[in-house]
């Protein structure tokens, strides 16, 4: 009965995407409703993606700018959850670590990961490690947040059960705090993923070699807005992909909650 | 920020200024450039003097940070004229058939490879050393064109360099703080470059036996529409530069008000080297350098290698034939104009 329902779930959302296409050919090539210098035609993308793919683009080809891009996201995130994570769960578990750690945060939160940019240009320069530590902005404060959450709002029930039963603090962090908070730990590292991409694009804009956020530039810089849309699908569809290794890690992580 | 509401605000004085010159009905023109730039100046002079009025005309000026933007603004119809580089101008062309009607300057000069102070010299005797290093430029620009202009006179390739693009306050920014040793910009950036953080010119586009110009551009359906006010347009600017030739003095105070209000402080002696080394063209001038007489003008063939600069890039698949969008029918109509011609060639 599911796999009848998700069948039918996938032939509508193909019917969808075919639709659009149709749609896209019919207001840009066939009618000219709208015109190409303002949105590209169908074939002009294709055109473009066997441009990058098979010339280059952009000082290299389709497959560099994606591996780049996504080595940077994963760098960024990978650090970034290093440090939230565990941050988050120290402050949801003590709360001399959350008086001491808080205010700290709360007055870093507000800032906007781009305006990290300037500043992570002078500390680290114009290579990779200063676009990496502005991912690392971005995806740091949703790890932090969703896992303090995620301990706080863990039933005290447990908590009390752990303690009446002796087990040792490693114990505790292991088999309850961490399952305890987990779905809401993935929560957050959705969120840090997704932040990851949307300042990926804005810091591969000064200096990059490569990168879809340096396809999307340069695509600006060209008035390509064929290419332009490629960078978008590129970007769309690694951080589409990576989300979709993620949620195969929190299941895998979270049996327990496979329906 | 400051810059841009500067621009603005010198863009309302301009045309305020414009605007109250005249009692006479006239008509409006749209006018886009870049602020502070050299060739932009005529803009600001003719305003000041009040020359546009003179012709029956009235500007309204689009002020753009860069030529891609001023480009793509052409698709909205922001602007009818205007002044910009000639990579931007060339892009315009094939992207909406912009017109390229006349030259703003030989800008050769004024667009150079720079290296910091401390690593000038040896690259000066050494260009081979270049190799391997990263070069900071906008992609794109008349400025990325004389560095690789540069790179191959000195049988250097683009794959041999790491080039990383990014704005020119962006270059300055990461010259003067030691993050990047080779530059690519244009002028005024040079000089405060050489003013402020003691970067040297190691090759302009001259040295490199590249001619980089400066396009006078309008669009297809506003010199189809109204022809007389694109001679009109063409008749003032040419004015304002034989009127600065000859007056430098004055040129130049003027020169440090416009260069002011863009954001730009550069030194006397720096503006000086501008009117030196960015030679500009009278009617006559432009009527030579683009005539096709005895087959392709010069102008065709330095716009052609800009082209061929931006197939090799990547930008276009196929650059866009100079006899497309390159033309001197407006320059001609004021050549044929008695009226025109003579207040073109007016130097007060």
């Amino acid at each position: 009965m599911a796999g009848a329902t998700s069948g039918r779930s996938g032939v509508t959302g193909a019917a969808t995407v075919a639709a659009l296409l149709v749609a896209w050919y019919c207001l840009t090539t066939l009618t000219q409703t709208i015109s190409t210098t303002r949105f590209p035609a169908p074939l002009e993308v294709w055109q473009a993606l066997q441009q990058i793919t098979l010339q280059g683009y952009a000082d290299a080809k389709l497959h560099v700018h994606i591996l780049h891009s996504c080595k940077l996201v994963l760098y960024g995130f990978l650090a970034a959850i290093a440090a939230g994570v565990p941050l988050g769960l120290l402050m949801g578990w003590s709360r001399k670590a959350e008086a001491l750690i808080n205010p700290a945060f709360l007055l870093l939160r507000p800032i906007p990961p781009l305006a990290w940019i300037p500043l992570a240009i002078v500390w680290l320069g114009l290579d990779d490690a200063s676009k990496v530590l502005v991912i690392w902005f971005a995806a740091f404060v949703p790890s932090v947040i969703n896992s303090y959450a995620g301990v706080r709002n863990i039933d005290p029930t447990l908590l009390e059960a752990a303690r009446m039963l002796g087990i040792s603090r490693s114990m505790l962090v292991r088999e309850v705090l961490v399952p305890g908070a987990a779905p809401s730990i993935f929560t957050g590292l959705r969120l840090s993923l997704q932040a990851c991409w949307t300042t990926l694009v804005a810091g591969e804009l000064i200096g990059a070699i490569a990168g879809l956020g340096h396809v999307l530039y340069q695509g600006s810089l060209d008035i390509f807005p064929a290419m332009i849309l490629v960078g978008m699908v590129g970007v769309a569809v690694a951080g589409g992909l990576m989300t979709k290794a993620l949620e195969w890690g929190e299941q895998r992580a979270m049996p327990w909650r496979q329906a | 920020m400051v810059r841009q509401l500067r621009s603005i605000a010198v863009g309302i004085t301009l045309a305020s200024a414009a605007f109250g010159a005249g009692a006479q009905q006239l008509t409006e023109i749209k006018v886009s450039y870049q602020p502070a730039l050299y060739w932009s100046l005529p803009f600001y002079v003719a305003s000041e003097k009040g020359w546009w009025a003179e012709l029956g005309l009235k500007p309204t000026y689009s002020i753009f940070p860069a030529g891609v933007p001023q480009i793509a603004a052409s698709a909205a119809k922001s602007w009818d004229v205007g002044g910009t580089g000639s990579v931007p101008a060339v892009l315009g062309a094939a992207r909406y058939h912009l017109l390229t009607i006349g030259l703003t300057n030989d800008e050769s000069v004024g667009n150079a490879l720079l290296a910091t102070g401390a690593k000038a010299e040896g690259f000066i005797k050494n260009p081979a050393s270049i190799k391997g290093q990263t070069i900071v430029l906008t992609a794109n620009s008349t400025g990325d064109y004389a560095v690789q202009s540069c790179l191959a006179k000195w049988g250097l390739k683009k794959a041999d360099v790491t080039v990383k693009s990014m704005g020119q306050a962006e270059v300055i920014s990461a010259m003067s703080s030691n993050n990047a040793d080779l530059g690519g910009l244009w002028a005024p950036n040079i000089y405060t470059l050489e003013e402020k953080a003691g970067a040297r010119v190691i090759c302009s586009g001259k040295d490199a036996g590249a001619i980089v110009p400066g396009a006078l551009i309008v669009r297809e359906e506003f010199a189809k529409q109204q022809p007389q006010d694109v001679a009109k347009f063409l008749a003032v600017y040419l004015r304002a530069w034989k009127w600065l030739n000859a007056n430098r003095k004055e040129g130049v105070d003027l020169m440090k008000k416009f260069y002011e209000v863009g954001g730009v402080t550069i030194s006397e002696a720096s503006m000086n080297k501008e009117f030196d080394t960015r030679p500009t063209y009278d009617l006559a001038g432009q009527l030579k350098i683009m005539s096709r007489a005895g087959g392709p003008s010069q102008v065709d063939g330095w716009m052609g290698k800009i082209g061929d600069f931006m197939k090799s890039t990547g930008t276009l698949p196929e650059p866009p034939a100079s006899a497309k969008y390159i033309t001197d029918e407006y320059m001609k109509m004021v050549e044929r104009d008695p009226k025109l011609k003579e207040f073109a060639n007016k130097a007060n």
